[in-house]
């Protein structure tokens, strides 16, 4: 009576819900289910694993490799005609439940289908052992930690994979006799390897030793075995045994002796085999021996090999399970004394990205296995199931369970302090060596590769001002064509100071240029063809033009227009200046030269028809100013003529130039080109002439070249620098201007000849570039 | 209705007792081959007593065996019938009859035999509904749920718990606000007058049946991932386990302090404060910790001091996170975005801190608070000893970091390195933690610069001397740690150079060791990632990616920041830098994946590689013109 309860509760956990109801009304055949007695009943305790880490990703590198098995019906199950539920194709495995069109697909590195022999899929002891246990193998010897799992249900075929009988080797003697196999290829390379093996029982949460001889046979409880770290040895039983062994026969003898063991405790003890977990543990130890310079080197690679055949995966639900934390478990813990793993659990749960300390311990083998299941180490999982619709809630939660494999690997991750501040840093390193690179190169002081640079940003700077000259004249166009337009309502009031609004094309003319960028470029003068007076405004004048101002002499000069030469007389004692020259002669006027009366009227002569005949190539000089036609420029002129240098001046003067050069390139930026090749012509060719110079001066043309190559590149590297707008990019934008108003001094000052003026200014341009890098690291 | 004669009666109740005493203390006993011996044994005996019942009962003189369910259902439909009163004597049987139900439905399920076990408890349900609630049925009432609650949370069918558990909460509630006597026991029913129990132990059975109502709910709650009731369910299980001193002390603590952890991670540090006051009052419960000769006399004097000892190691570290915990979620408050304490945010702080403090002292009126007539006390002068609320300067940071630290070396005294290699490390990463999060509040670049030694001289020897081949991750772990280390106060000293008028050689040469310390350790981290062969990965693994990229990016600009007035050298360390640059781009053109991980660090980078040629160039340059 006692006995046939004993099977009936072997059943009822072995299945659940509708199933054990389906048996209640077939009692008669308990006799049926002696079988399932035999084989039922486990602990579990992987779940355990899954706590180590979460959320890690598979794919094709992935450390590790899950499979899913189906073994054959057992003749029990043949005998019932019991219904096969599951199927594989390819990587994945689909249930099917009876009596349901729903089905439950999963997908696994493999499906190994082993349920019929006769089957073409048919997957043998060999081909699981090839497709999952030897890349294993392979990683041994590359000095890897390797972990292979079994896990399923009591009878679906665990121990067979595992162990296997007789010529239906399993995979561990497969795995032991190709070590050794291998081992044996290796000593060819000079490379030793040491094999040593334990194995070991996990029951109940204590570990035991199952190569110990009996010597205490006397003793009714074998010690339970502790697990230690030291921090040079890594994780260790105390007291564990571990033998060297030689071959395969060694390996198969202890095996044989640990497997007794593990047969003998079982015995009298309910289904404590199914129970526990086994570990069959190797350490694999190469030796590499190396001369080189007579010197003899030795390097050793040690790697751990856990081959693991895990307690039932049944019963999942029973509370006793010690260090069972299955993931998906929805059962209760009926005990206070469980209460510790449902806080653990809970503390565990939380999003957070603080990382408490949770005291529970994980169980035992978990934690033995920690390292190997993390960092170095290969591992594999290979899930068994049954096929039959009897085991189908077992076989969905081995499936379930075996989709989460992956996360059961431990990742202890690194963590990094906030890179805030690096990137600061570096972004302001990056500004300054932008900067660095646009300005003119070079920090040294030798005469030699300071004028080099010269040249090299000289050259650069032509070509951003060739775009800039083509906007400018474009600008000016532009101009002309606003001042055609200009209000007519005003020109009554004007008319009175010869001030012309029709502007007739061929004419030239004066325009006025003021402080304020509105105001200028408002009056436009003709200059007709004959005599213009220019003086004092007063009533009834008869001058062409009339001015205004303490400094307007009555009659302050004359223009004189003979077809199309526009020549300016000035009237004694009258200040005039044209291009900041103060003139006392007769002077002829071209296109683009500022007229200065008074100190405060300031011009810029226009001369349509000398612009639309081109200009010879001996104007180049002039041209090159006339984008600076205005009112800041002639002033900068003027003061800069008339006293040598008042800098706040210029600066006032060069940040509103910047302004306006900004307008500009806003303005006009993808109109007409149509003067560019012939600026670009000029241009180069007064670069030829200041290369020539500096070639005579200093006989280097040879390094010249090289580095102007150089440039070139660098120069097509910082433009592309300079596409992204941003705040930073607008001061950017207003030093380059400050740079490149240097560099037409510079330039005006060279046609001029005067060398010393040039490296006055290079001078100056070093103190700051060093004060520059004071203010960094850059040294 | 034939009714028993006091002698059967007796014979009836010695069986019960003699299945309790079967199902509870000899089941214990019992063989491994033969686990649930005394269960079948006292599932015998209530099967006797439950047909004799049937047969004294009347009407219900139909067959109570197997059939169960069909009787049962037989009954539902004649539910409606009656309410009746529970005392009366139709009451009583049924109350009766509903004991042995409950019973059998125990038995069933504690063996394993679910299905039968849910057919006994609903019908004990079933026959108790029809009842009202009394006095004398309302333990039972609640406990027939709890047992069927947690059958079907075996099942899976979590909702199906929950409401069963529910509704034995809600009985509870109402019983102890319309009644609140001291419930009977359902063993009372069959017991003799003489021995019925106490009220105290009446109160003491009923209190412990509901607290294992919460308890189940707890772990509904979990399942059904409400986490913040499940904490709650767990809290207030633990409190009542202390209330009715149900407890075992050591078990209790670590409890209470593994759920300060879950408050920890939630920053509810008030809650956290009390879980691990509680914890530190109720492990010195359990005893006096056995001496180091007492152990080595006797092996269960020895396993009890390793177990104590642990466990008040365990706490102690529970404690170390708290202080950690605390201390970094401060600094998080008051960082600007480069990660320096921003004055003004911690101007306002204290400012809020003021006008708060009145509504803390409301929310401490509403927490569950732990204890009992002799620990409330000690409770509360334990968390006097530290702060709950958010440091908000370096005075008070310390305060806190020094009781983190002496828990540390509590912490330290069990778990030794050798022995406890992977517990003893993470002791002392969190000092180190501890120590970075202080020098948070440090405004001294040179003290702060000490603390940061300080951390040094920790890690770096544990770092050396572990073995990676064991500890490969805890090792990568330690070299990151070690190289940001030595890479903040490489940074510090240079701000402290910068104040002052002309470096000295020595300070020059400190700043290097520091940078090169760091590049260093970087360097054993990238080669921890190699792969036996000694080469670098082709495409490294998710969890190490970021780390190896942001390694590469920052000994790139550590060797940018070597000092030296050797060109020569110079150009050299500028083209390490650059080296290292471009592995970032190479690496990431390589691996279109890696980008999204790095994305500043890459940015960066690529406008570095772009940059540095020019530079190097210029150096060479200036060399070449030199000699």
């Amino acid at each position: 009576m006692k006995k046939d309860r004993l099977e009936v509760l072997g059943y009822e956990t072995a299945t659940t819900g509708f199933l054990s109801v389906a048996y209640k009304k077939d009692s008669s055949t308990s006799e049926d289910f002696l079988e399932v007695d035999q084989e039922h009943q486990a602990r579990f305790s992987l779940g355990a694993l899954s706590n180590l880490a979460k959320g890690r990703q598979g794919g094709e590198d992935s450390a590790v490799t899950v499979a899913i098995r189906v073994r054959p019906l057992n003749s029990r199950e043949q005998k019932m005609k019991a219904k096969t539920v599951v199927s594989v194709s390819g990587q994945e495995t689909t249930v099917h439940p009876p009596h349901s069109q729903q089905k439950f697909s999963f997908s696994f590195d493999f499906s190994f289908w082993s349920c019929d022999a006769q089957d073409g899929c048919y997957a043998s002891q060999e081909t699981v052992y090839e497709s999952l246990a030897r890349p294993l193998l392979d990683k041994v010897f590359q000095g890897y930690n390797a972990c292979l799992f079994a896990y399923g249900q009591t009878g679906s075929g665990k121990s067979y994979t595992m162990m296997g009988y007789n010529e239906d080797a399993g995979i561990i003697p497969r795995f032991c006799e190709e070590i050794f196999l291998k081992a044996a290829e290796v000593k060819e390379d000079n490379v030793t390897c040491h094999i040593e093996m334990s194995y070991f029982e996990v029951y109940n949460e204590k570990l035991h030793d199952l190569l110990t001889s009996d010597k205490e046979k006397n003793k009714t409880k074998k010690t339970a075995l502790r697990i230690r770290e030291h921090p040079e040895l890594g994780p260790y039983v105390a007291g564990l045994s571990a033998y060297v062994v030689g071959s395969f026969a060694d390996v198969q003898a202890w095996l044989e002796l640990g497997n007794k063991q593990r047969a003998t405790a079982a015995t009298g003890m309910n289904d404590k085999s199914s129970r526990s977990h086994s570990v069959f543990a190797m350490v694999a130890t190469q030796t590499k021996r190396e001369t080189s310079d007579g010197e003899s080197l030795t390097h050793t690679m040690r790697s751990h090999v856990n081959l693991v055949d895990l307690a039932g995966s049944e019963r999942s639900s029973s509370a006793q399970t010690s260090g069972m934390r299955l993931k998906e478990g929805a059962s209760i813990n009926r005990s206070l004394m469980t209460l510790g793993k449902v806080i653990s659990a809970l503390s565990e749960a939380t999003q957070s990205k603080k990382k408490p300390f949770i005291p529970y311990r994980d169980s035992l083998l978990t934690w033995l296995l920690k390292e190997s299941l993390g960092g170095n180490s290969k591992t594999a999982m290979l899930a068994t199931v049954s096929p039959a619709a009897v085991n189908l809630e077992e076989t969905l939660s081995t499936l379930r369970y075996a989709k989460q494999a992956r996360s059961i690997i431990n990742v202890a991750k690194v963590n990094e302090d906030s890179n805030t501040r690096i990137i600061r840093e570096l972004k302001a390193e990056i500004e300054k060596l932008r900067a660095f690179q646009r300005c003119s190169q070079g920090t040294d002081l030798m005469k030699f590769d300071s004028s080099l640079h010269e040249i090299l940003s000289l050259k650069q700077k032509l070509l951003e001002q060739e775009k800039k000259l083509t906007e400018a004249q474009q600008e000016w166009k532009e101009n002309l064509a606003r001042a055609e337009q200009c209000k007519l309502e005003e020109a009554r009031e004007l008319q009175k100071a010869s001030v012309s609004f029709k502007v007739d094309n061929r004419l030239p003319n004066l325009v006025n240029l003021n402080e304020d960028p509105q105001l200028s470029e408002m009056l436009l003068y003709i200059i007709k063809e004959g005599q213009t007076k220019v003086g004092r405004h007063m009533v009834d004048s008869e001058y062409g033009i009339q001015l205004t101002g303490a400094l307007i002499a009555d009659s302050h000069c004359l223009i004189t227009n003979e077809q199309g030469t526009v020549t300016l007389t000035p009237a004694a004692d009258a200040e005039t200046y044209v291009n900041g020259d103060l003139v006392s002669e007769p002077v002829t006027l071209h296109h683009g030269d500022r007229v200065i009366l008074g100190r405060d009227h300031y011009f810029r002569f226009n001369h349509p028809v000398e612009v639309q005949n081109g200009r010879r190539a001996s104007e180049g000089p002039v041209a090159c100013k006339e984008m600076l036609q205005d009112f800041e420029f002639a002033k900068n002129e003027l003061v800069e003529s008339q006293k040598q240098r008042i800098e706040a001046e210029i600066e006032e003067a060069r940040l509103q130039a910047q302004q306006e050069m900004m307008q500009e390139l806003q303005t006009a930026r993808d109109l007409a080109q149509r003067e560019l090749s012939a600026q670009r012509c000029l241009y180069e060719e007064q670069i030829r002439e200041l290369q020539r110079e500096m070639e005579d001066e200093l006989s280097m043309k040879q390094e010249l070249l090289s580095k102007e190559m150089e440039q070139k590149r660098h120069k097509h590297l910082g433009k592309l620098l300079l596409t992204e707008p941003s705040a930073q990019e607008l001061e950017e934008s207003q030093l380059r201007h400050h740079r490149f108003m240097e560099a037409l001094q510079l330039e005006k000052e060279k046609l001029a000849q005067e060398m010393a003026q040039v490296q006055q200014a290079r001078l100056s341009r070093e103190e700051e570039r060093k004060s520059a890098a004071r203010q960094g690291t850059v040294p | 209705m034939a009714s028993l004669t006091s002698s059967e009666w007796r014979v009836l109740c010695e069986k019960y007792q003699r299945s309790v005493t079967l199902s509870e203390i000899e089941s214990k006993k019992d063989p491994e081959n033969d686990p649930f011996r005394s269960k079948y044994n006292a599932r015998e005996l209530l099967k006797q007593i439950k047909s004799s019942l049937g047969q004294y009962a009347g009407e219900n003189e139909t067959e109570q065996g197997e059939n169960g369910q069909q009787q049962a259902e037989k009954e539902l439909q004649v539910e409606q019938q009656i309410a009746t009163g529970g005392d009366s004597p139709a009451g009583l049987s049924a109350a009766r009859l509903g004991v042995i139900e409950y019973q059998l439905g125990v038995n069933h399920t504690e063996t394993e035999e679910l299905s039968a076990g849910e057919e006994h408890l609903m019908n004990c349900i079933r026959l108790m509904d029809k009842y009202e609630v009394t006095q004398e049925n309302i333990s039972l009432f609640i406990q027939s749920r709890n047992q069927i609650g947690v059958l079907w949370a075996g099942r899976g069918e979590i909702e199906t718990a929950q409401g069963f558990l529910e509704s034995a909460e809600a009985l509870y509630n109402r019983y102890m606000k319309e009644d609140g006597k001291p419930p009977m026991d359902p063993n009372e029913y069959f017991m003799a007058e003489e021995d019925k129990l106490t009220e105290q132990d009446r109160t003491k059975r009923f209190e412990k049946a509901y607290t294992y109502t919460l308890y189940y709910l707890a772990q509904v709650y979990k399942n059904l991932e409400q986490n913040d009731k499940a904490g709650l369910y767990c809290h207030t299980t633990l409190q009542r386990q202390l209330e009715f001193n149900n407890f075992a002390p050591l078990e209790w603590a670590v409890n209470a302090a593994t759920l300060s952890q879950y408050y920890i991670t939630k920053s509810c540090y008030m809650e956290g404060r009390h879980c691990l006051a509680a914890a530190s009052v109720v492990v010195g419960l359990a005893g006096e910790v056995p001496s180091v000769a007492a152990a080595k006399e006797s092996e269960t004097e020895s396993e009890k001091r390793e177990k104590l000892c642990q466990r008040k190691a365990e706490i102690a570290r529970c404690w170390i996170k708290y202080c950690l915990n605390l201390i970094n979620d401060a600094k998080k408050m008051l960082e600007d975005n480069i990660g320096e304490l921003d004055a003004d945010r911690q101007a306002e702080m204290k400012v809020r801190r003021r006008q708060e403090e009145e509504e803390k002292e409301k929310g401490r009126k509403t927490v569950v608070l732990f204890g009992s007539s002799d620990t409330s006390d000690s409770i509360l002068s334990m968390e006097e000893k530290v702060s709950c609320t958010y440091p908000l300067d370096f005075n008070e940071a310390r305060a806190i970091f020094l009781v983190g630290q002496n828990y540390v070396n509590e912490a330290k005294e069990y778990f030794q390195i050798d022995g406890h290699a992977t517990d003893h490390i993470e002791v002392v990463q969190d000092h180190s933690a501890l120590f970075k999060a202080l020098a948070f509040f440090e405004d001294d670049y040179e003290r702060c610069c000490k603390m940061h030694k300080r951390r040094i001289d920790m890690l770096e020897p544990i770092c050396k001397d572990l073995n990676p081949q064991y500890y490969l991750l805890i090792s990568r772990q330690l070299q990151f740690e070690v190289a940001e280390t030595y890479y903040e106060m490489m940074d510090l000293k240079i701000a402290v150079a910068d104040k002052q008028e002309e470096l000295e050689a020595h300070t020059i040469r400190k700043i290097n060791h520091l940078t090169m310390s760091s590049i260093k350790y970087y360097e054993l981290f990238l080669d921890s990632l190699k792969t036996p062969d000694k080469k670098f990965p082709d495409k490294l693994e998710e969890d190490v990616l970021r780390p190896a990229i942001v390694a590469k990016f920052r000994i790139a600009r550590l060797y940018s920041r070597i000092i030296t007035a050797d060109s020569n050298k110079q150009i050299e360390n500028i083209s390490q830098s650059l080296e290292y640059y471009r592995f970032v781009v190479d690496y990431c053109t390589r691996n279109q994946d890696a980008k999204k991980a790095v994305e500043t660090e890459l940015e960066l980078s690529e406008e570095m590689a772009s940059l540095l040629p020019l530079r190097l160039e210029r150096l060479r340059a200036k060399l070449t013109s030199v000699n």
